[in-house]
């Protein structure tokens, strides 16, 4: 192929850090086997105990009466303190220090699970109010107890080296993270990834181990018991668990009914009996307050807005841009060509999902179309070189340099969102010689090197380049400005890219800009999500529900009505229907009231 | 001992000659430089020493000192309380007798956990232990002349003081596991009646155990000191439970009691 392929070489600059090792917590003490008692209670007597006192005798370490009358008293006070929670007393001062703020819906939390579960609960908080946060003082109050000495973490990969910091900094535990087979037989407290946990030979030897608490992150992973990830869980075993989800039930009752039987086998009897009980059909629920009722004794939920639980705004900026008129030739030039290949297509049985994504790249920057349409050159022939030539000619697209003067404007640290690893190298290579300092985030890196990244951007960089993969699960509550440079088709992904920012420990508005290109479908899609669903002002989880809700994916939903309508006016109808159809499930959906 | 964490602060910072202002829920002291560095205290040396939580979390200038926090333990740890030699004087005949004061640490874990601090003194030439003084101890330093003998070791002693706790836990705690005890075992029922509904055993000998892990009451013992004294009047007489325990006829410790230890040492 004779048309040069561009590059963008971004050279990244070294950035060296202090990481601050946390204070190491108190070494845990050795105890003897348990002795039982009267067949009533079992008594287990420390082992270092006589030997420090011994100890203390040999080397002369006498003290005075007064003194050991003043330490009687001291650690009567303390044992005083026992009936009441340990972990905010025991962390309060580290908090204060580190900036954490104990929320009181986290701190009942922490009391219902320990007083009222007994350690075993569904944490079903809506995202960003910080389930993280719960389960590690759920955690740290076992530990200061003594009641939890063997802990396993299972997360996604992608968020291992967050619960590592998370627990480092904020709780002073320190974890292990999974690397090799003897770690799950060694570590006192490991995190290691779930899809990990369930290949052999780990699985067996996780089996093999007895645990004093599980930790389950995105436990909607395991609401099918069919699945392997249902029946590792299941299997473990466990005194304590909790699992973190912030839709514990999606589509079907038998969801929640899995869930809750991983804790609490019993609670809601058979299958058969639930059904009968509790199930209208797979969505709906009957004796809706005596499931509440059964519910409340093993799962918490948390929302935005009660209890007072209320974070910053989201201050909505749409940034309407006109293309240059390269890119405006480009863009027709493109949705013709797929319009015109999607019938073709479909026509003759074959796959419209590159055609799909060229629709979307010509959106976000020419530079990402100019690969697809590259590979298109190749395998459909010249009728693709005319826009792969155009393709090639555009540097700087409009909404660059927007984005270029925003981010000047701003003078502070800004995340851009892309859905484009092209777009995302384009983006840091113009950002870079325009004087600011990039650092560049998507699903590639390594968990270290995600973390690795976030904190290069918290403590040097100015701007953060992510794409999606990148931005699920992590937090970066310390900028405040988002940028939507190309918007995703499906709202849950712009929801996640907001709920990085906007979320508890945010204290100031967070602004959001969406860079909306004039004439394209991204204004239908502005146009969709913002004014029809509402989505930026919605609740977290009203969102889940209403996806949850939709027959088929909300997505491909949007590329029918993208691909197929006949002009403006239908493409409008059509998607105000579609989210007509969305808001009247939400408003009739069962499911959603339930939790 | 009756106890509370103002009064616990005061005496503290009296016996290190700090004065203090009372204010709401807090002293504010002017910490000496070795202080600050033991409580791990970087700002001005002027600190508001507060229980309360909320107090602590809004102000900067405040430190948390109450129980289980990490402040309360950093100040316990500059007291040179963990072990103490003294007498308790007396006018009548006789030798004085030594008896070691262990404070035993209770941790009772199950469906209600709590907490307690159970002295237990131990006769060291008879074994007898008795437990929970009732009377504030009057203590001098030094050892006293005459005095017996100790026959017991020290490990011995402590195994001594751990059968006394064994047995304060059979009488005292017998309410507490009763009731777990009772819990536990209505679990335990509902979950057999369970698995006999799904008609298939699966996994109910793994959940069975989770459940008696999770629930069946149980007591950490750990120590917080011992104390040396000697007594010319039986300590019997200030105790306000007694139980019998078995004196050990060679002074040393059975083969079961808690260790392993190290070489004993000598009393000054």
């Amino acid at each position: 192929m004779d048309i040069p392929l561009k590059t963008f070489p971004i050279t990244v600059p070294i950035m060296t850090f202090n990481w601050d090792a946390p204070p190491a917590g108190p070494p845990q003490e050795d105890f003897t086997e348990e002795e039982v008692i009267d067949d009533m209670l079992a008594v287990k007597f420390s082992r270092d105990a006589i030997r420090d006192v011994i100890t203390a005798i040999r080397q002369g370490r006498w003290g005075s009466w007064t003194d050991f009358k003043l330490a009687w008293l001291g650690h009567v006070i303390n044992a005083q303190g026992g009936q009441d929670l340990h972990c905010p007393r025991n962390l309060g001062e580290h908090w204060r220090k580190v900036g954490v703020i104990p929320y009181p819906h986290q701190l009942n939390t922490l009391k219902t699970v320990v007083h009222k579960m007994h350690g075993r609960a569904i944490l079903a908080d809506e995202v960003g109010l910080g389930k993280t946060i719960e389960a590690g003082m759920i955690l740290k109050e076992y530990l200061l107890r003594g009641m939890v000495r063997k802990a396993l973490i299972l997360t996604p990969s992608s968020l291992c080296y967050q619960w590592y910091s998370e627990l480092r900094e904020k709780f002073l535990i320190t974890p292990w993270l999974q690397r090799s087979d003897k770690d799950w037989e060694r570590a006192p407290i490991l995190i290691a990834s779930l899809d990990t946990a369930k290949r052999s030979p780990h699985r067996e030897i996780i089996l093999s181990q007895e645990y004093d608490m599980v930790i389950v992150d995105e436990a909607h992973k395991l609401k099918n018991d069919r699945t392997q990830n249902w029946h590792l869980v299941n299997s473990i075993k466990k005194k304590f668990c909790l699992l973190l989800t912030a839709t514990p039930v999606q589509n079907d009752l038998k969801e929640l009914y899995n869930l809750i039987n991983l804790l609490e086998p019993g609670l809601l009897g058979t299958y058969r009996a639930f059904r009968e009980l509790f199930m209208e059909d797979r969505r709906t629920p009957k004796n809706v307050e005596d499931l509440h009722g059964l519910l409340q004794q093993t799962m918490i939920r948390n929302r935005r807005g009660a209890q007072g639980i209320h974070l910053p705004k989201r201050v909505v900026n749409n940034q309407i841009i006109e293309l240059l008129p390269e890119e405006k030739l480009l863009y027709d030039g493109v949705q013709e060509f797929v319009q015109r290949e999607y019938h073709r297509c479909l026509a003759s049985g074959g796959n419209p999902l590159p055609l799909i994504t060229l629709q979307r790249e010509v959106c976000s920057s020419a530079h990402a179309a100019y690969y697809t349409l590259a590979k298109m050159h190749e395998s459909r022939g010249s009728h693709v070189r005319p826009l792969l030539e155009l393709a090639a000619t555009i540097d700087k697209g409009a909404k660059l340099l927007v984005l270029e003067e925003l981010v000047k404007n701003l003078g502070e640290k800004v995340i851009i969102f892309t859905e484009y690893r092209a777009t995302q190298e384009y983006l840091r290579y113009h950002l870079e010689r325009a004087g600011f300092l990039t650092v560049g985030f998507d699903g590639s890196l390594s968990p270290g090197k995600k973390e690795w990244i976030r904190r290069q951007f918290q403590e040097q960089a100015d701007v953060l380049v992510s794409t999606e993969c990148g931005g699920e699960g992590l937090n970066f509550q310390f900028c405040r400005n988002v940028v939507n440079f190309d918007l995703p088709w499906n709202p849950m992904r712009l929801e996640q890219r907001i709920g990085r920012v906007h979320r508890l420990g945010q204290r100031r508005n967070v602004n959001i800009f969406n860079l909306v290109t004039l004439n394209t479908i991204e204004e239908h899609i502005l146009y969709l999500l913002h004014e029809k669903i509402g989505m930026f002002e919605m609740v977290v989880g009203e969102l889940d529900a209403i996806l949850g809700a939709a027959d088929s994916t909300f997505e491909t939903s949007l590329a029918q009505i993208f691909l197929t309508a006949r002009d403006g006016a239908e493409l409008r109808t059509r998607l105000d229907n579609l989210a007509g159809e969305l808001m009247s499930k939400k408003r009739q959906d069962p499911l959603i009231s339930l939790i | 001992m009756d106890a509370n964490i103002e009064y616990f602060l005061q005496q503290y910072l009296a016996s290190r000659g700090l004065g203090w202002q009372g204010r709401e829920k807090a002293l504010e002291v002017e910490l000496s430089a070795e202080l600050a560095e033991a409580l791990a205290w970087r700002e001005s040396p002027r600190v508001l020493l507060t229980w309360d939580l909320d107090t602590a979390l809004a102000s900067p200038e405040a430190l948390l000192l109450a129980p289980k926090s990490q402040s309360l333990e950093r100040l316990l740890s500059t007291i040179n309380g963990f072990i103490t030699c003294c007498h308790i004087p007396s006018s009548a005949e006789g030798p004085f007798r030594p008896h070691f004061l262990w404070l035993f640490h209770l941790s009772y874990q199950a469906r209600e956990s709590r907490e307690e601090i159970l002295p237990v003194v131990v006769d060291m030439v008879d074994g007898r232990a008795v437990g929970m003084l009732g009377e504030d101890l009057d203590c001098h330093p030094g050892v006293p002349e005459p005095r017996e003998k100790r026959r017991l070791s020290f490990r011995r002693a402590y195994w001594h003081g751990c059968e006394f706790v064994k047995q304060y836990l059979r009488e005292e705690a017998k309410t507490w596991a009763q009731r777990a005890r009772s819990d536990l075992e209505r679990r335990l029922r509902d979950l057999e009646r369970h698995f006999g509904d799904l008609g298939e055993d699966g996994d109910r000998p793994i959940r069975l155990e989770e459940e008696s892990l999770r629930f069946s009451p149980k007591v950490l013992v750990s120590l917080r000191g011992g104390a040396l004294i000697y007594w010319k009047r039986p300590p019997s007489a200030l105790a306000v439970c007694e139980f019998p325990a078995q004196p050990s006829p060679t002074g040393e410790a059975p083969a079961d009691a808690p260790g392993p230890f190290p070489p004993e040492g000598r009393e000054p």
